[in-house]
């Protein structure tokens, strides 16, 4: 198995033309659709109820942003190396003897890649063009500490410990904003707002939307949570009065839209875990129509070092959740999914070599995912660095070769209209001219 | 939406022992409210300390509150003025040196937990992991002699013979569903049922799947294997609710089942059993019979007792029956159960309330995770007793070092099975390999080697910290020092050994320092240089400061601590005394200015109001839900010291229900005395909490009872617009009975957790609890969830 040689060279379209061959299904998709027709046949019988729908919700109001950003990260560092294999690498099977993904086993992408035989759900997104992947991403920033890492992604700003506030957070910010926002604009599905939505605009979390009521279900707020508002509304302690607020004006919206009543699309199944149930309710969320425009949610247990197993066992176990809980929000999301990007991180890549324990250990460069209505999928971004002995970062990662602010400074600049990057990601120099081109717009 | 199955079997649960001494405390409650009634004028008794020139001083009974907020789980009633009473340094004195402070009362209601006790191959050996009891079903293994451990393994190798059984029988079924196009299920967070599934065919199949899971993640009885319990680990990471850490671990399962028609297998066995005839036999007879059933008579009988019943089968059984009774059903939840109960008595408990809180401190600190394998839950007791506690006041280096031989942290972080790449073990490996028969344990053996997760969380989180100095190349360093570092029989839950076999030969080098060969020596030579450097000296002292002091404590605070940690060779008593003498500790900005964390927030709500806890399984359940389950920080990190990721919205609106099912007494196991409590506190009330005004619209009366409320729960004022909306819902009375509701995640039977004992009945009990002054109840529940009661 020799390598192409385009992949050790400057190929920032690297299989693009291979991945070309999906082009025929790819034009039959809803977005390809709605661009090439869809406005023409309005008013004809002939068009699908959700396609109307959408189409003439764009047109009244066509100035309102109804694009949202749903951004999951997998905390512990994901192997990416085992979810998009680059299977015709020799020398990486030759680092993993014991849990390389065989090449008679990996779904193949475009002759080069192929994902990881768990990660079959995300086929069809891929083929129909809505999912694309960015590998050997990352940050600038050599740390491979899980907490630096994932602080650093989660700030925006590698190597700068001391921002304060998310990257997300102020993606929403430099939004050009119109009226009042909404309670559920920034919302985490979690016990925690995490690092990446915490800052200015007023970001909300919650676990579990059937039990986000204070004292006594029903259409109205008891008493005693009314009686909590006021005390929270009015107390001194800036801190909880601040997120006071936000909980009680978010009790009571989702009250009034009742989300439990946007129950998952037909035949679609979500996993019963909390990351499957975290993605069901953010479709919920969305389609009780509160306004969110920022979602996060995170999934963890990617930390293999010991014993991760190959195309089955414990990563395998991870990446059959996680894939089949985005498909199914993807499938949830039913024509809305067209206003919808979703981006996955994780703090960095593994070791190329397996370590002594059948495990990987802290590693450099990763892989993203990004699915969504304006994504121009079915193609693998990025500038392949390799993984011979030579091409590893330090002698043992996967080189980064794209900084991970360029996609997520992609995704927010063409879904959240975040124009101003620079106050996204301070000192990045991530600009619209250097975008992979992952989206349309 | 959770489904009966899935906290089942491999799941966990709890056992529920701890019907605890009613009134064991009480003499020390007593106590300290005959001192509270002397109310002595204590002002000015209390002598500054240290260089306070020039920084303002919190004085008088705020300093006691304050020092009880800070140092302790927050102040019972009464403790205010029984600290003052005693002298606040010499109150901080005895609290540095817990050995002297008499401690019989915890003392006796540990004693409901005896299995808490066993060295940890006892406990193992006794209760065993489910892993054991899968091997031994698949070998037909012989079973223990002993009547009683003969009971505990045969029921659960005959439960899982059962399963098996049904789960072969499902399988077929689910696979016909899934060509149906149901093909969606996951592996991850259902445990298998330890009864037959009576439901649905996709969750016998994905009890199926996660079985498998579950085998392969368990931890073998020979060679390395996986240890992370990957599949099993979301159900309990405390997201959505019902599917948080220890409820996942409780058992919802055959009681709240009976709604459905039971596996006729069986059905058939328990209509021949008269339950009810065993349950009033005396309770030694009681437990002869049920040892003495067969594991399917066992089985049908249990699945036979309703809440009530069970209740009164538990009814008079010694602490070692109970356990025996949870164990024949599922050891290995009695045990994890068991542990985290005994973590909240403690807290809330012990009078050695400084240790207490260093413990909690130490555990997050040198954090392990109780889902990491099957074994864990099996290694925390001792972490915590033998490990953590003795030295949570000791020398940081002893500490360090306990913690790295610990079976707990060796298993946690992997060392246990990282081996020299040029070690004598990894040049046998290959040949191992080639007579291994599974091919997990040959590939394994054949690739093993180096594993870098202690190595480098040993620097990063345990001494250094993340600046502190170190590279890559010292990670991996320091990886070697310590190959070798495993444990004897881990299937047994053996202790520490070095094993020169597994050693990496040669020097190495670490912080550009020459580590000679020297076998196990070398890694004690690394723990000595981490432990004794500044960096050590000013990570463990920030830490230390932005839990006792601040979010952002004073850099000259932080070096003072720092100081004296390096001058007193790590030794922690000598930092806190610093830190306790030093005038940044007694600003009154620092009052009430951090936020407390949920572990926090319970205690000390169940402190404040005096409640008595019984059973304490209610409380742990808590915590999942208000997002900090006890050793279910899955990440070597721990839970974060700051304000910030504990006020959020879901948390808030947590921590209000919880406040309310507290106060209403609808949380299981635990009971306030309103009553009580008022009328002791108005003995005492020698010095009122100053009220600015009286509404006039409200009832003098309950006016006066909201201020001695105020008094008693917060030991100060509360603003007045708290004061306004708690007085507002005094007549409400069915907010607790609505809490309880959203608190336990709106499934309809609630607290209904259908435990192999106790709690069933406690859950009965709750619901049919009304606390002896609702008015109380429901005020005090507005105080506890108000945001002056968030803070410490």
């Amino acid at each position: 198995m020799t390598s192409r040689g385009w992949n050790t060279a400057d190929h920032s379209d690297w299989g693009c033309d291979i991945c070309g061959r999906d082009a025929l299904k790819r034009s039959i998709t809803r977005r390809g659709f709605m661009k090439n027709g869809a406005l023409a046949l309005i008013g004809t019988s002939t068009i699908p109820a959700f396609l109307s729908r959408s189409v003439l919700a764009e047109m009244t109001t066509a100035a309102a942003n109804k694009k949202k950003l749903v951004v999951l990260f997998q905390r512990g560092a994901v192997d990416g190396l085992n979810v998009v294999v680059p299977y015709t690498e020799k020398n990486y099977y030759t680092m993993r003897p014991s849990i390389a993904i065989k090449q008679n086993e990996v779904i193949d992408l475009d002759g080069f890649f192929g994902l990881h035989p768990q990660m079959a759900p995300f086929k069809p997104l891929y083929e129909q063009g809505h999912l694309a992947i960015v590998h050997a991403a990352g940050s600038p920033d050599p740390s491979r500490s899980h907490f630096d890492a994932q602080d650093y992604m989660e700030s925006g700003t590698p190597g700068v410990k001391v921002t304060e506030d998310g990257w997300l957070n102020r993606a929403l910010a430099a939004e050009k904003m119109e009226g009042k926002a909404s309670a559920f604009r920034a919302v985490a599905l979690g016990t925690q707002v995490p690092r990446t939505l915490q800052g200015k605009v007023p970001a909300i979390a919650l676990n579990n939307l059937a039990d986000f009521s204070v004292g006594g279900k029903g259409p109205q707020t008891s008493p005693i949570s009314n009686a909590f508002q006021a005390m929270y509304d009015q107390s001194s302690d800036a801190v909880l009065q601040g997120t006071g607020q936000e909980t009680f004006e978010a009790v009571k919206m989702l009250k009034a839209a009742d989300p439990a009543k946007y129950q998952p699309a037909s035949g679609v199944t979500y996993p019963n875990t909390p990351f499957g149930n975290s993605l069901k309710q953010i479709a919920q969320l969305m389609k009780a129509n509160l306004g969110v425009e920022a979602a996060f949610s995170d999934i963890g247990g990617w930390d293999t070092h010991q014993n991760q197993g190959a195309s089955t066992g414990q990563l395998a176990n991870r990446l059959t959740e996680f894939s089949n809980s985005i498909a199914a929000f993807w499938r949830d999301m039913g024509d809305d999914a067209e206003n919808v990007t979703l981006v996955t991180m994780s703090e960095f890549g593994r070791t190329a070599r397996q370590n002594g324990t059948g495990g990987t250990d802290h590693g450099h460069a990763n892989v993203m995912f990004v699915l969504g209505g304006a994504v121009k999928g079915g193609k693998v971004y990025g500038k392949w660095p390799g993984v011979a002995n030579e091409q590893l970062n330090e002698g043992r990662d996967l080189a980064v070769t794209t900084d991970f602010r360029n996609v997520l400074g992609e995704a927010a600049y063409k879904t959240l209209g975040s124009r101003n990057l620079e106050a996204v990601f301070p000192g990045s120099k991530v600009q619209p001219a250097g975008f992979l081109g992952l989206m349309q717009g | 939406m959770r489904r009966a199955g899935d906290v089942q079997g491999n799941g966990w649960l709890p056992g529920m022992q701890g019907f605890g001494p009613r009134g064991a405390g009480r003499a020390a409650l007593a106590c300290l409210l005959c001192v509270l009634m002397v109310d002595q004028p204590l002002y000015g008794s209390v002598v500054k300390r240290g260089p306070t020139a020039g920084v303002q001083q919190t004085k008088g009974e705020s300093r006691a509150l304050h020092a009880l907020n800070r140092l302790t789980f927050g102040p019972r009633p009464g403790d205010v003025a029984a600290v003052q009473a005693m002298g606040l340094s010499t109150w901080f004195e005895m609290q540095l040196n817990p050995s002297k402070i008499d401690d019989s009362a915890l003392t006796a209601r540990l004693a409901q937990y005896p299995a808490m006790q066993l060295p940890q191959q006892q406990l193992l050996a006794r209760y065993p992991t489910q892993q054991i009891i899968r091997v031994m079903s698949q070998r037909n293994m012989w079973l223990p002699s002993d009547p009683t451990e003969r009971a505990i393994y045969g029921d659960q190798m005959a439960f899982y013979k059962i399963q098996q059984t049904n789960k072969a029988a499902k399988d077929a079924a689910a696979t016909t569903a899934s060509a149906a196009g149901d093909g969606n299920s996951m592996a991850a967070g259902a445990a298998p049922a330890a009864v037959p599934a009576t439901g649905k065919k996709n969750a016998a199949k994905k009890a199926a799947a996660a079985e498998q899971g579950a085998e392969a993640a368990g931890m073998a009885t020979t060679g390395p294997a996986d240890s992370m319990a990957m599949p099993n680990y979301e159900a309990m990471a405390g997201e959505n609710g019902a599917a948080s850490n220890a409820s996942a671990m409780l058992p919802k399962s055959e009681i709240s089942d009976t709604g459905q028609a039971p596996d006729q297998h069986v059905e058939k066995l328990y209509r021949d059993l008269d339950a009810m005839k065993i349950i009033n036999m005396s309770p030694d007879e009681r437990m002869r019979k049920v040892i003495a059933m067969s594991p399917e008579d066992f089985l049908g009988f249990r699945q036979s007792l309703s809440g009530g019943e069970l209740a009164q089968f538990a009814q008079g059984l010694n602490p070692q029956q109970r356990e025996t009774f949870a164990a024949m059903q599922n050891s290995t939840r009695m045990v994890g159960a068991e542990e985290m109960q005994v973590r909240l008595i403690r807290d809330i408990y012990s009078e050695r309330q400084l240790e207490a809180v260093m413990t909690d401190f130490w555990l997050n600190h040198f954090n392990v995770y109780v889902r990491k394998n099957q074994n864990e839950p099996y290694l925390i007791p001792s972490y915590e007793r033998d490990v953590i506690r003795p030295n949570a006041l000791g020398k940081f280096e002893d500490l360090l070092v306990a913690t790295a031989k610990s079976p707990a942290m060796l298993v946690y972080l992997d060392n246990w099975q990282s081996i020299g790449p040029d070690s004598a073990a990894a040049k046998n490996g290959p040949r191992y390999a080639a007579i291994a028969r599974n091919p997990q344990v040959k590939a394994a053996l054949k690739d093993r080697g180096l594993n870098e997760n202690y190595g480098r969380e040993l620097m990063e989180l345990h001494t250094l910290g993340v600046n502190g100095g170190y590279t890559q190349k010292d990670v991996t360093e320091v990886a070697k020092v310590f190959t070798g570092w495993t444990i004897s029989q881990p299937e047994r839950g053996g202790e520490f050994q070095f094993d020169e076999r597994r050693h990496e030969q040669g020097s190495k080098t670490v912080l550009g320092k020459t580590i000679k060969e020297n076998g196990m020596n070398e890694g004690l030579e690394v723990l000595h240089m981490l432990a004794t450097s500044p960096a050590t000296a000013k990570f463990i002292s920030n830490k230390l400061a932005v839990r006792f002091v601040s979010d952002n404590p004073p850099p000259a605070l932080v070096d003072r601590m720092a100081q004296s940690f390096l001058a007193s060779g790590g030794d922690i008593k000598k930092v806190m005394q610093t830190m306790f003498d030093s005038p940044e500790f007694w600003t009154p900005a620092a009052e009430r200015s951090k936020v407390k964390t949920p572990l926090e927030f319970v205690v000390s709500a169940v402190r404040a109001s005096g409640a008595t806890v019984n059973n304490s399984l209610g409380l742990v359940q808590a915590l999942d839900k208000l997002g900090m389950p006890l050793y279910g920080m899955q990440t070597p990190n721990g839970y974060s010291w700051m304000s910030e990721p504990w006020v959020s919205t879901g948390a808030l609106v947590s921590r209000m229900n919880f406040a309310l099912v507290l106060c209403g007494d609808k949380l299981p196991g635990v009971r306030t005395d309103w009553t009580k409590l008022l009328g002791e506190s108005a003995a005492a009330a020698g010095k009122p909490v100053a009220m600015d005004s009286g509404d006039g619209a409200i009832d003098p009366e309950v006016a006066a009872k909201e201020k001695k409320l105020e008094a008693v729960l917060l030991g100060m004022p509360l603003s007045e617009k708290t004061r306004t909306a708690v007085l507002s819902q005094s007549s409400d009375q069915t907010a607790a009975i609505q809490a309880v509701k959203e608190f336990q995640g709106g499934g309809g039977r609630g607290t209904y957790t259908g435990g192999p004992m106790g709690e069933g009945a406690l859950a009965f009990a709750a619901r049919n609890a009304v606390p002896d002054d609702r008015q109380a109840a429901i005020m005090a529940g507005m105080m506890l969830g108000s945001p002056e009661f968030q803070r410490r």
